[in-house]
Parts: C-alpha cells; sequence; structure tokens
C-alpha cells in the first residue's frame, strides 16, 4: 500500500528527469529554476546577499529553524531575515519556464522517438511543424498566448518564430499574469511586472512623451510610488517581534489587529504570529499578479497548525510509550549489576554485607541503581556496607 | 499527503531512479517516504576495499529543514565499519548529519560524504568511549548531542 503511494507520487511529481536522459542541458535547466530545499520551482524567489537564491518561505523557515544557524544553506554564510531580496527577474524566467515546458518536454520526446527511428535530416523542419500540436493541451486559455508562447520556444532551434508575432493591436494574454491586453502593451506590461491595465487607458510607457515626463518628475520628487496605490495600505511587511518584551494582552492585541484568531495558549498565539510573519511576508516577495489572498493565507496557516497539533499528539503518544519501564531496566541490566557486586565482593568482609549490598541494588530505582554498581567499584569497600536508604540517597546526590 | 517533505523526496528518488547513484552507491529499498536504505562501498585503495555497509536514513515531516536519521544498519547480520567517527551500534558521528545540515544536501550527498569519511580513514578503530556511548544511546542518533573534534574527514 505505502509504495503504491510512493509510485504515484512519483508519477505525479513534476522533476527535471522528465526529460529524456540524452538532453542533460534541459534537466540542469529545469533544476536550475528550483528552489534548492522544496526542489519546487521557485515561488516569490528571493536572493541572499551571497546571491543565492531560494522560495520566499523556504529560506524564511529555514532560517527560523532553531537548530539552523542564521546561514546561507548552500554557502554557509552569515543571513538575517531583513536581507532577503525579491528576484522578480528568477520569477519572471520561472513563469516563461512553465509556460514553455510542456511545449519543451513534447518537443524533446519526439526528438528522442525520431532519433530512434533514425532520420536526422529531416528533424529541424518536423520538430517546428509540431509544435503547435504539442503546445496544444497547455494551460492558456486564449488561443493568441499559447501560439505566442510557441513562437517563443522554437525559435532558439529555428528561425520560425517571425510568422507567429501577432498584430499590434491584437488582444493576448500576458503569459505571466494572463491579464489580457493589446499586443502593444504586452511587453511594457511585462517590464513593469505585470502591472495592472485598465481596459479604458492602457498602462503608463505608451502615453505621450511631455506627460511620461512630467510624470517621471513627480515620481522622483513626490514618492507617491505606483507600488503604494496598488497595493492596499496593509500590503507592508510585518516586522520581526521581541516576543518576550510582551504582556500577553498585548500580544493577543497583535493577532487580533491582524485578523488572527486569539484561541490557545501564549506559546500557540507565539507560533501563530511567527508563521502568519512567515507567510504573509513571503507572500508579499511574489509579484503582485501571483499574490494568494488573506483568506488564502488564514487557510494556509490553519492547516499549518492543524499538522501541528496532529504531530504534537503523536509525539507525545510516542514519548509515553518510550518511557522507560522500571522493572525492564532493571532486568535487562541485571547481568551487569551481577558483575559489578562481583568485582566488588572480594573486597567486602562478610557473607551478610553482599546480601545487603544485593538488596539495596534490587530495590532501588533505576537511575540510581545505574549509579550504584558504579559506586561500588570507584568507593572504598567499607563504604558499601549501607543500607538500601542510604545507598538510594548516595546515588540521587551523585546525579 | 504529499507535504513538501514527500514531494521532496519523491524528487530524489525519481532522480536516483532514473540517473542512478555514484558508483559505490546502491539502493536498497525506498518503500515509502519514512524509511530508505542504501549500501555503499568504498572504491579505490582503501582501508575497506570490497567491503559493503548498509546506511539507513529516516525522514521526519521538517525534512529538508531538519536532518535526516543517518545510521549503519547492525542487524540481519550486517555490520557497521570499523572507524574512529562510527560507533558499533552504527551510529554515525559526523557533523553534517547534526548542526552543519543544510536543507540543500540530499540523501545522494549525504552517501557521498560517508563513502569518503570511510575512504580518508587511515586507522580501522572504534570511536575511544564507544563502549560507553553504546551503552546508553537513544534510539535515534539526531537525539545524541556529539561533539565534533576532528575536522580532517
Amino acid at each position: 500500500m505505502n509504495s503504491n503511494k510512493v509510485g504515484a507520487l512519483l508519477a505525479l511529481v513534476e522533476d527535471p528527469t522528465d526529460f529524456p536522459a540524452n538532453a542533460p542541458s534541459l534537466r540542469t535547466l529545469d533544476a536550475a529554476v528550483r528552489c534548492p530545499i522544496c526542489s519546487e520551482y521557485f515561488a516569490g524567489p528571493v536572493s541572499l546577499l551571497c546571491g543565492h537564491c531560494f522560495c520566499s518561505l523556504c529560506i524564511r523557515n529555514a532560517i527560523a529553524t532553531p537548530a539552523s544557524k542564521a546561514q546561507c544553506p548552500t554557502c554557509r554564510t552569515h543571513v538575517s531575515e531583513s536581507q532577503l531580496r525579491p528576484n522578480p527577474g528568477m520569477e519572471d524566467v520561472v513563469s516563461a519556464w512553465k509556460l514553455a515546458r510542456p511545449c519543451v518536454l513534447g518537443l524533446a520526446s519526439k526528438q528522442l522517438e525520431e532519433d530512434v527511428v533514425g532520420e536526422p535530416a529531416k528533424k529541424k523542419r518536423k520538430l517546428d511543424d509540431d509544435s503547435s500540436r504539442v503546445a496544444g493541451p497547455s494551460r492558456t486559455s486564449s488561443t493568441e498566448s499559447t501560439s505566442r508562447s510557441d513562437a517563443d520556444v522554437p525559435s532558439s532551434s529555428a528561425p520560425a518564430g517571425e510568422g507567429h508575432v501577432p498584430k499590434p493591436d491584437f488582444v493576448v494574454a500576458c503569459p505571466l499574469c494572463t491579464q489580457s491586453m493589446k499586443y502593444k502593451f504586452l511587453e511594457a506590461h511585462m517590464t513593469n511586472n505585470c502591472a495592472p491595465v485598465s481596459p479604458s487607458k492602457p498602462s503608463a510607457p505608451p502615453t505621450s512623451k511631455s506627460k511620461s515626463q512630467k510624470n517621471a518628475w513627480s515620481d522622483i520628487m513626490a514618492p507617491k510610488s505606483r507600488g503604494k496605490d496598488k497595493d492596499t495600505s496593509d500590503a507592508d511587511h510585518i516586522p520581526k517581534v521581541s516576543y518576550d518584551t510582551l504582556k500577553d494582552r498585548q500580544l493577543k492585541d497583535k493577532l487580533a489587529e491582524l485578523g488572527l484568531p486569539t484561541g490557545g495558549d501564549r506559546a500557540a498565539w507565539i507560533a501563530r504570529h511567527q508563521r502568519w510573519s512567515m507567510l504573509w511576508n513571503a507572500n508579499l516577495d511574489r509579484a503582485p499578479a501571483k499574490r494568494q489572498s488573506k483568506a488564502e493565507l488564514l487557510k494556509e496557516l490553519r492547516k499549518w497548525e492543524d499538522e501541528r497539533a496532529a504531530l504534537r499528539s503523536k509525539q507525545k503518544r510516542e514519548k509515553e510509550k518510550e518511557k522507560p519501564d522500571d522493572h525492564a531496566h532493571l532486568k535487562t541490566h541485571n547481568a551487569e549489576f551481577k558483575k559489578l557486586v562481583a568485582a566488588a565482593r572480594p573486597k567486602s568482609k562478610g557473607g551478610a554485607t553482599n546480601k545487603e549490598v544485593e538488596v539495596g541494588i534490587d530495590t532501588s530505582p533505576p537511575p540510581s541503581s545505574a549509579v550504584a554498581p558504579s559506586l561500588d567499584l570507584n568507593s572504598e569497600a567499607d563504604v558499601i556496607v549501607v543500607d538500601s536508604d542510604d545507598e538510594d540517597e548516595k546515588g540521587k546526590a551523585d546525579l | 499527503m504529499a507535504s513538501i517533505a514527500s514531494r521532496r523526496l519523491a524528487k530524489e528518488l525519481s532522480e536516483i531512479k532514473s540517473e542512478g547513484c555514484p558508483v559505490g552507491i546502491n539502493l536498497v529499498k525506498a518503500d515509502d517516504f519514512s524509511t530508505w536504505w542504501f549500501t555503499i562501498e568504498v572504491m579505490g585503495e582503501s582501508l575497506y576495499q570490497s567491503e559493503a555497509y548498509t546506511l539507513q536514513f529516516r525522514f521526519d515531516a521538517q525534512y529538508p529543514i531538519s536532518s535526516p536519521a543517518v545510521q549503519f544498519v547492525v542487524t540481519d547480520g550486517r555490520e557497521s565499519p570499523v572507524h574512529p567517527h562510527v560507533y558499533s551500534n552504527g551510529h554515525i558521528c559526523a557533523s553534517i548529519l547534526g548542526n552543519e545540515w543544510s536543507p540543500v544536501l540530499s540523501v545522494i550527498a549525504v552517501c557521498v560524504t560517508l563513502q569518503s569519511m570511510l575512504a580518508s580513514c587511515k586507522k580501522k578503530e572504534r570511536p575511544v568511549d564507544n563502549d560507553r556511548y553504546v551503552r546508553n544511546a537513544p534510539d535515534n542518533p539526531k537525539k545524541t548531542q556529539f561533539e565534533y573534534h576532528d575536522d580532517r574527514v
């Protein structure tokens, strides 16, 4: 049953080995746009000071884990959460690759087939002809955008792309955020990080020159910034909180302020606030069009808390099972105790004493009994001649 | 079900299955996402020539943020290699399994590291505190606080 699950997941999960082994460069490419921590495509990629790139949530998680020191998982240079910088370039690459992947995958496996059949001469032509068919079931809804992404992809292998470029007034969907717009605005829209385009008056860049110059100045002088009026006012990173300085009341207020549930105890509040900050801040590292809504984030938080609770109760149960059984401990180590007692015996004087020592070991609980035999060895024979109560105390003192 | 841990492990497994393991390392079993077994063998000139050892990986739900529990298998007639950093119960004292674990490391990376740890061994001997440790060792090596003092290997 378990192995079925493994097989199912193996078939389901996309990974670089989907590409044929004779196309190692494609495997490398696919691996290069994946987060080294989760092996998924970068979600809200951020760069560290050292330049290494991870999913925002992954690296925040890795840094926050107390066991790991605050260092880059790849090169171990020191990092802190405030140094994370979104990497929109990588994000664009990921979105583009996600679109192109099914098509490239189709091409690569097609090529593999043909290589097996063995007609290398016609290969190139055929690849291009097939491209539109292969990309048919890809995920974009609008046909225009499909043909566009097709045109992009095979152009590296042959100059087939030119014929596919849509007319400037053609309405196309942005390959990044799937918003529809006229083709002539697409490039500006994409370079603007998928800034929303209102259908009546298209976005800033292609407007009249004098106006754009004015805008440019006012942009510099007055920091109203397009980021601000687009994101709502609460779209700011949640700053780090030193929980120890907060009273219960203040902590609760903080949660309420963020619109989070306030159930549970203080530890639960702190954990919830930490996790929420992590989810929230990671979400902000994505391009605006790819961000999740607050409701989705709340759902994710709930899921995390449920999983955590389940894990906790499971660990608790296991711990109880693992609890040392005093009698079993005595039994398993009985031979050892006997040996130690025997080693101590020649030093002691009479049979009566021996008996007492043995009694002492048999009745004392395991923690002290574990120490007692070593006492026997190290201390003078005379000291051993104690009755079981004294021995108990001695053991505890040593512990 | 498809948590981050199992998705990541699925990817590692599919890479192992499609590209194979490095020389001297073989997958024994990976029937689920909690325990995997590998055999490792040191290639070339070394003290462990033509000896194969079995490594066990155990993963928790926090993998790869938390390290896997790695040890040599010492049941079913399998033995742990005699090495200054390997205890006779199979536990391994290696910093990358403890405080120097990094989530970018993978199962194969750990195998290769341990392989080279064996390869660079100069003298076959047990750790000095072997008996003392083995007597009281916890079931899971991750619960042991190892002290890493030897940076030569």
